[in-house]
């Protein structure tokens, strides 16, 4: 049975045994992973997946089931599984599956050539990747992770409000992170990068000379004592500062009332140099799609315009309780999950300085080029920012002698409203984007002199 | 403790149960796991289909796995039920009941790993699969491959309730209790969110050096986030319980404790003040496990010594805490969340004392590394499913207890912060670098515990500040935890109350 006949086959199942609204998400596909060290091939994955997740709406509560098996048998036993468990939701007004259909869009997010690339070509980059950070410097000893990552294959949302879409898409992702060495102690460098297309893919020697460099920078770093200082962030590591608004940018946290920023649509939350964006219909971004996971259309909202909150994100049952049109950010990891409110291509917008202009302009901080530890603690309810760092001291205008053992602490919204100069180095490596930006002040806290 | 291998024909001890989607009494048509009897053939009762788990059928698919060379293969099979309620604002958001099933099959050839999985259970299927993951090396076939027997254990994770057994209304009911005693701790409660989520994970390891295991275990958690408001500021409060358990669990972990717990902990931190900066003494009350997860935990999984990515690298006799730090990972803790019977290899679970007195004495391996390193397998080679291939892993980790009450520590600290709650953490093994998060914390004035201050990060170097635990309190409990290392395996962290001498802490008054 296709994939369309199955769903049909599910929707009019569901329908006929009491169910009033349904949705099926169907997923298939191929995925591959490869991993190289000291120049050979370490290990690699395959497999071939197929799966479906089912929403149902019962008197106005709300089940799911999902499985991977797609014998009439357990799928019958599947229906009734869900509509069994739907009894023991609470009812909600906004239990309600989108009607609209979506526009049918043209997007370049899948490529054919990808499962035909021969794993050969594949663990042949991986190689280059590697030697090229190790040839960077005599102090890079050896890679710590060396990996190449794909899927590929077809999603399918279907409803019984008669929407009918299915696409395919690609994903393929580089990863190369090394290990410097100097006097005994070590440090490490990574970079990566995803992409719809594999001939999209940074050169191999790119990356893995931008790993090694980062880890160099590093070698003979030591703590400073605890001041308080304006803080440089390199565009790997400002994507904290998005990734620890997002939860509050949520709309179905708001509508819990589980967000700081609840209520402050309107209120200028950041400084006039922050814009901020979910597009899911980016051209060429790693995480563009033409519908979210419910088959709402995606769209390019701005987030925060020159400082002030615009809007939230909202998938189709949340954006209905706020009275807001939904934004098509309904996200799933695979079909094993329901749909949530979730970011597409999330990013800052780049201003017009140069990072060198940046740094010039900076008498006394701290250029972080790494970060740990930002994400514990992030909730939407309260915005406190504390994270390990490690980077380049900056004494006037220049960069000077490396640092780790130090924090770095303030709030959110007070990082945002001091971001004093945006870069225009933004790239969208995948997942949250930046470019070079500075924050004004931030208390960092290191051991005592 | 070595292999422990039990020749001959015995019936598992653990029998997968035949269950259907629907986790009730068996139906026609589902695919269904037997266990090996006697004479190698599957029960007179099951479905003509399930052959395939035969002596017979395993084999096939090792041997499929060898038929290019390679040292080692084997095929693991799993099936997964999990239910999970999603509540929030006095309601059940939604309900959520999934079967995920597959068979995933390694094959080794020195130091590389073939692996493909597959999510159909015929037998045509896996033999496809262990033909992509032969393709790691390329010779002539493995001739030999030993005979399976069966391998059985002690039972570290024994349960009463099955929750396939167990009415969804009954699982709602518990989630209702936590909700409702939340929310009766504090009028300034705003909202509580609660997950539950039960997961009965059946699996049958078998590979070409004879070893077969099967096990049905069981895992159950429930988190609880509260917010507490006042005056326009909004405060979280967190609580994770979690164990190996069936549904009894309840019995002895009360959800109106879990949902209290959550609820105090946002309205106590509604007072809080920043953290301070700087360098302090830190006393983190029982429960703080975290911290050797991070400092010292990941540093030893063998794996990165072999690639020579950790610290901890070459240092096996040396010193690396101070006399007060012993530190063991141990599976083998009856019903705890990072428990079981066997790892993901089928090496039996066991206790090793990684760190003694601190002295360094021991690393986690898998099959790989503890031949690379030519010691005994530890039973720590685990995996997140049967998508993934092992990696060495921890499981229960914490520091051993010491003699002190907790109250002598704090009364001993002049100046520092009270860790009461810690979040997780993460580590860069290289540098030794590692960070954790605090949830809910106090000054310390004269001995005395303070005011509350706001979750801040603290940081350090493993061996730096394991050399600065200069106090070791008698009460151990055990964090329930994921840790995450490309795949998420569920872990607790345990530790009694401790005092570091001296810690960095990412406030910032």
């Amino acid at each position: 049975m296709s994939t369309k006949s199955v769903s049909k086959w599910l929707l009019e199942n569901l329908m006929s045994a009491g169910v009033q609204q349904a949705e099926v998400f169907m997923q298939e596909g191929s995925t591959l992973q490869l991993e190289v060290r000291e120049g050979k091939l370490e290990s690699i994955s395959q497999a071939q997946m197929a799966g479906v997740g089912i929403r149902s709406i019962v008197n106005q509560k709300l089940s799911f089931v999902h499985t991977s098996d797609f014998s009439k048998d357990v799928l019958k036993q599947t229906i009734k599984k869900a509509i069994s468990l739907a009894e023991q939701a609470s009812p909600s007004e906004f239990n309600k599956l989108p009607a609209e259909s979506p526009r049918k869009m043209v997007m370049e997010i899948f490529d054919p050539e990808i499962t035909s690339i021969s794993i050969k070509r594949k663990v042949e980059l991986l190689r280059e990747m590697e030697a090229a950070a190790l040839k960077h410097d005599p102090s890079v000893r050896r890679s710590e992770h060396v990996g190449y990552s794909e899927t590929s294959g077809t999603v399918g949302v279907f409803n019984t409000n008669g929407l009918s879409y299915s696409y395919d898409a690609s994903s393929c992702h580089l990863g190369v992170s090394v290990v410097a060495e100097r006097d005994g102690r070590m440090e490490t460098g990574y970079e990566e990068r995803t992409s719809c297309r594999f001939k999209r893919l940074p050169s191999p020697e790119e990356l893995g000379k931008e790993a090694a460099r980062r880890a160099v920078l590093l070698l003979g770093s030591r703590p400073v004592s605890s001041q308080k200082v304006p803080v440089v962030f390199d565009p790997q590591v400002g994507f904290t500062v998005l990734a620890a608004l997002a939860q509050a940018l949520r709309g179905d946290n708001v509508n819990r009332r589980m967000s700081y920023l609840g209520d402050r649509v309107g209120d200028k939350i950041a400084s006039e140099l922050v814009t901020i964006r979910d597009n899911g219909r980016l051209p060429q971004g790693p995480s563009s799609r033409p519908i979210d996971s419910e088959g709402v259309s995606t769209s390019d909202l701005v987030l925060v315009e020159k400082g002030v909150l615009k809007d939230f994100l909202y998938d189709y049952s949340s954006a209905l309780r706020a009275g807001k049109k939904p934004s098509g950010n309904a996200v799933r990891g695979s079909y094993r999950d329901l749909p949530q409110v979730g970011f597409s291509n999330y990013y800052m917008e780049k201003g017009s300085s140069k990072p060198q202009d940046i740094i010039k302009d900076t008498a006394n901080g701290l250029y972080v080029t790494k970060l740990a530890g930002w994400w514990l603690g992030l909730n939407p309810a309260s915005s406190d920012f504390s994270s390990a760092a490690s980077g380049l001291w900056i004494k006037n205008g220049e960069f000077s002698q490396p640092v780790s053992g130090v924090t770095i602490a303030s709030t959110v919204l007070d990082m945002l409203a001091a971001i004093d100069a945006v870069a225009d180095d933004l790239v969208f490596k995948g997942g949250i984007s930046c470019p070079t930006f500075r924050v004004k002040e931030m208390a960092l806290s290191g051991p005592d002199a | 403790m070595g292999l422990d291998e039990i020749l001959g024909e015995q019936i598992p001890r653990r029998k997968f149960l035949k269950r259907t989607i629907l986790g009730g009494a068996v139906l026609a048509g589902a695919p269904i796991f037997s266990s090996l009897l006697s004479n190698g053939e599957a029960q007179a009762q099951d479905e003509p289909l399930s052959g395939m788990f035969t002596r017979e059928g395993l084999a096939q698919i090792i041997r499929e796995a060898l038929s290019k060379g390679g040292d080692f293969a084997d095929v693991y099979v799993e099936r997964i039920f999990v239910t999970t309620i999603a509540f929030s604002e006095g309601r059940v958001e939604s309900v959520k009941y999934g079967l995920d099933q597959g068979a995933g099959v390694r094959v080794l050839k020195g130091d590389q790993t073939g692996y493909a999985y597959s999510q159909d259970l015929e037998l045509s299927s896996i033999v496809k699969a262990a033909r992509t993951a032969a393709v790691i090396a390329s010779g002539p076939a493995r001739e030999k491959i030993a005979r399976l027997s069966v391998r059985t254990s002690m039972n570290c994770v024994p349960f009463a309730l099955n929750f396939l057994d167990v009415k969804e209304k009954e699982k709602v009911a518990i989630v209702e209790r936590a909700n409702a005693a939340a929310r009766a701790v504090d009028p300034r409660i705003t909202q509580v969110k609660l997950t539950y989520e039960d997961t009965i994970d059946s699996y049958v390891l078998a590979n070409s050096e004879g070893v077969f295991v099967s096990d049905e275990l069981p895992l159950i958690w429930i988190t609880v986030d509260a917010i507490a408001a006042d005056n326009g500021k909004k405060r979280p409060g967190y609580v994770r319980v979690s164990g190996r358990s069936g549904f009894e669990f309840f019995n002895r972990n009360s959800p109106e404790d879990a949902g209290r717990k959550a609820a105090k902990q946002a309205v106590t931190m509604l007072d809080s003040s920043p953290a301070p900066m700087g360098e302090m003494p830190v006393v983190l009350a029982s429960g703080g496990g975290v911290m050797f997860h991070e400092a010292v935990g990941h540093g030893l999984e063998a794996d990165a010594v072999k690639r020579q990515t950790s610290m901890f690298a070459g240092k096996v006799g040396q010193v690396v805490g101070s006399d007060n730090v012993t530190v063991v990972d141990d599976a083998t803790i009856p019903n705890l969340r990072g428990s079981f019977n066997f790892d993901g290899e089928g090496t039996p679970a066991q206790k090793n004392v990684l760190i003694d007195k601190g002295v360094l004495v021991g690393y986690m391996n898998d099959l790989i590394t503890a031949k690379y390193l030519g010691v005994p397998p530890t039973g720590n080679g685990r995996r997140e499913s049967y998508r993934n291939y092992p990696l060495v892993r921890m499981t229960n980790t914490y520091l051993a207890p010491g003699s002190l009450e907790p109250q002598e520590i704090i009364e001993a600290t002049q100046k520092g912060i009270y860790a009461k709650d810690l979040g997780g953490g993460e580590v860069d093994t290289a540098s030794g670098d590692f960070t954790f998060g605090v949830r809910e914390a106090y000054l310390i004035e004269n001995g005395k515990i303070g005011a509350p201050v706001l979750g801040a990060t603290l940081i350090g170097s493993g061996p730096e500040i394991m050399k600065r635990v200069d106090m070791v309190g008698n009460d151990i409990s055990y964090w329930p935890g994921t840790c995450g290392k490309g795949q998420w395996v569920p872990v607790t962290s345990g530790a009694p109350t401790l005092r570091i001498s001296r810690i960095t802490i990412g406030g910032r008054e």
